[in-house]
């Protein structure tokens, strides 16, 4: 049986893939100090992470209040990064995690990178689709299309979903600083997701073998949607950073939290007979469940499920 | 910078328009080449998206021809979510300027960290005119380009290489060591040759590059390659 577990990240260019890639590892990165998992990237994956969270965090340096730029380049292809999870010293998994160039979401056939990213999305047990949040609330029909291409992803959503794998879908809404400081301000993203996504929605609730998890995260922290700015034909969306808030990201250790939890209790329930045989005589089986159950407490209970929500539940 | 004009048989550029739809790709192909596509297939394994702040530059030499590709150079244009775009510059030249293509490869390699800025804004420029006359494709923008002299002997005290199928971790001792193999390089008519500057690629990817053509020499920045790996070695022995 193969070890490794691949995971995509899907969304159209300028969501903030590499952006929430960078934050998630670096907020989870430090796993082992609460449990007896520990997630290792590759030292290139590493340094490639860690040069790009570096960069993130000089958005302190840029002016307050005038519109923002971009830290990161745009991603022109695909990007495996490749992780190891280790349980009490022993290497448990190896996930590869795949960053992708938003066009390819569109790309049509004969695109030289559209066979692997095919392949990429059907091996995936975790598909984390990427969603800018302003464009979500703030947007017009045009624009929020425009932004998030819901039909595409719909589209390539279905081939991997209609197998029976079984599959944890995120939805991870960024950009959306502005409506996370209240219930309120949640409740308006997330009312705005079920209207933009139902027919999305509506697909995963047809399939057993799905789960589908909504985590709205502030991947920066102190840069805010101020207003929709129109030049000639086009709306553009202006971001600003606030000069009383700390380069902060905030819940972006979820979505690899869940990644992971689901990940490893797939491969838990997938192991061989004989493997299953050795842990029982080993008495392993106990002290990972266990190890599990206490990694998936680290989950906020406040995200919405859609799905079959048993796919993610973890007992001891 | 000193620099003689060389003749160029082709050209293409990498590289993104400002709207959504309007990704990274080759952009622009002018005049007539023969080595871009295994050029374009290895920058597609090993120079794309790749971190590490190092000369990105490949050259092929094939078919009395030879490619050369700079990478990472920084445009004044942004795309719509405000990010810089990068373009990727391949020109293709006889082989008659083999030396001249090499030569300036080794300038690339040798050069101090601030004076590459100058040699990237040099071949952004030549970038940025093909990409502002898209529509003189398939004609040539450019009869010539400008390539850097080599200004600086790289350190002869240092071990000699012998390409066959090799890759050496790009620090500034093997940069020099490939500077000098390539400025003192004679090709063998029969043999094809790459070399790839790149940042963090893993051994596994280099083996696919190196796999293009008969020799090949790669400096990488990956932490799988402590100092340098014979890849044909390596693979009689089925070390990864």
């Amino acid at each position: 049986m193969s070890n490794k577990t691949a995971m995509i990240m899907v969304g159209p260019d300028g969501v903030g893939k590499t952006t929430l890639l960078a934050t998630m590892y670096h907020e989870l990165s430090g796993i082992e100090n609460e449990t007896s998992f520990e997630l290792v990237a590759s030292k290139d994956t590493h340094h490639d992470l860690q040069d790009a969270y570096n960069k993130l965090s000089t958005i302190t340096a840029q002016p307050t209040f005038t519109p923002t730029g971009s830290l990161l380049k745009g991603t022109a292809g695909i990007v495996e990064r490749q992780f190891k999870i280790w349980f009490n010293g022993n290497k448990e998994l190896e996930l590869v995690f795949c960053d992708i160039a938003g066009g390819l979401i569109r790309a049509e056939k004969g695109h030289p990178d559209m066979d692997e990213f095919k392949n990429k999305l059907e091996e995936s047990v975790v598909i984390v689709n990427v969603i800018d949040g302003s464009a979500l609330v703030e947007g017009d029909e045009l624009l929020f299309r425009r932004k998030n291409e819901p039909v595409q992803i719909h589209d390539l959503l279905l081939s991997p979903l209609i197998n029976n794998k079984n599959r944890l879908l995120l939805f991870v809404i960024t950009k959306c600083e502005a409506w996370l400081k209240n219930d309120k301000g949640r409740k308006k993203l997330e009312a705005a997701f079920e209207t933009q996504y139902q027919i999305i929605l509506k697909s995963i609730e047809g399939f057993e073998n799905v789960v589908a998890v909504l985590i709205p995260v502030k991947t920066l922290g102190c840069v805010e949607f101020t207003r929709i700015e129109t030049k000639g034909d086009e709306k553009e969306i202006i971001y600003v950073r606030k000069p009383n808030l700390l380069f902060q990201p905030v819940d972006t250790d979820q979505p690899l939290r869940y990644a992971i939890a689901f990940a490893l209790a797939q491969h838990n329930k997938n192991r061989t007979v004989w493997d299953k045989l050795r842990r029982w005589v080993r008495n392993e089986e106990f002290a990972f469940q266990k190890a599990l159950s206490e990694f998936a407490q680290g989950h906020r209970r406040k995200f919405k499920i859609y799905g079959n929500p048993s796919l993610i539940e973890v007992t001891e | 910078m000193v620099t003689k004009p060389v003749v160029l048989l082709g050209a293409a550029l990498h590289t993104r328009d400002i709207e959504p739809g309007q990704d990274y790709d080759w952009y622009v192909k002018t005049g007539e080449m023969q080595l871009f596509e295994k050029m374009a297939d290895i920058y597609r394994i090993g120079l794309r998206d790749v971190g590490g702040e190092v000369p990105k530059v490949a050259v092929i030499i094939d078919c009395r021809r030879v490619g050369f590709l700079v990478g990472d150079l920084p445009s004044k244009r942004e795309d719509h979510g405000h990010r810089l775009i990068y373009d990727t510059l391949y020109l293709e030249f006889d082989s008659q300027y083999q030396r001249s293509v090499l030569h300036a490869v080794a300038v690339l390699l040798l050069c101090h960290k601030n004076h590459y800025k100058h040699y990237e804004l040099h071949f952004t420029d030549y970038a940025e005119q093909l990409f502002y006359n898209l529509h003189a494709a398939p004609l040539l923008v450019f009869e010539t380009v400008h390539l850097p002299i080599v200004d600086k002997q790289p350190d002869f005290s240092l071990t000699h290489l012998q390409a066959d199928k090799l890759v050496l971790l790009s620090n500034q001792v093997n940069r020099n060591r490939c500077a000098r193999y390539l400025i003192h390089f004679t090709h063998q008519e029969e043999n094809s040759f790459s070399f790839v500057s790149t940042g963090r690629v893993s051994i596994k990817k280099c083996q696919q590059i190196a796999d293009k053509t008969d020799e090949c020499l790669l400096l990488t920045l990956s932490s799988e390659v402590e100092s340098e790996v014979n890849l044909k070695k390596g693979r009689l022995f089925g070390w990864w």
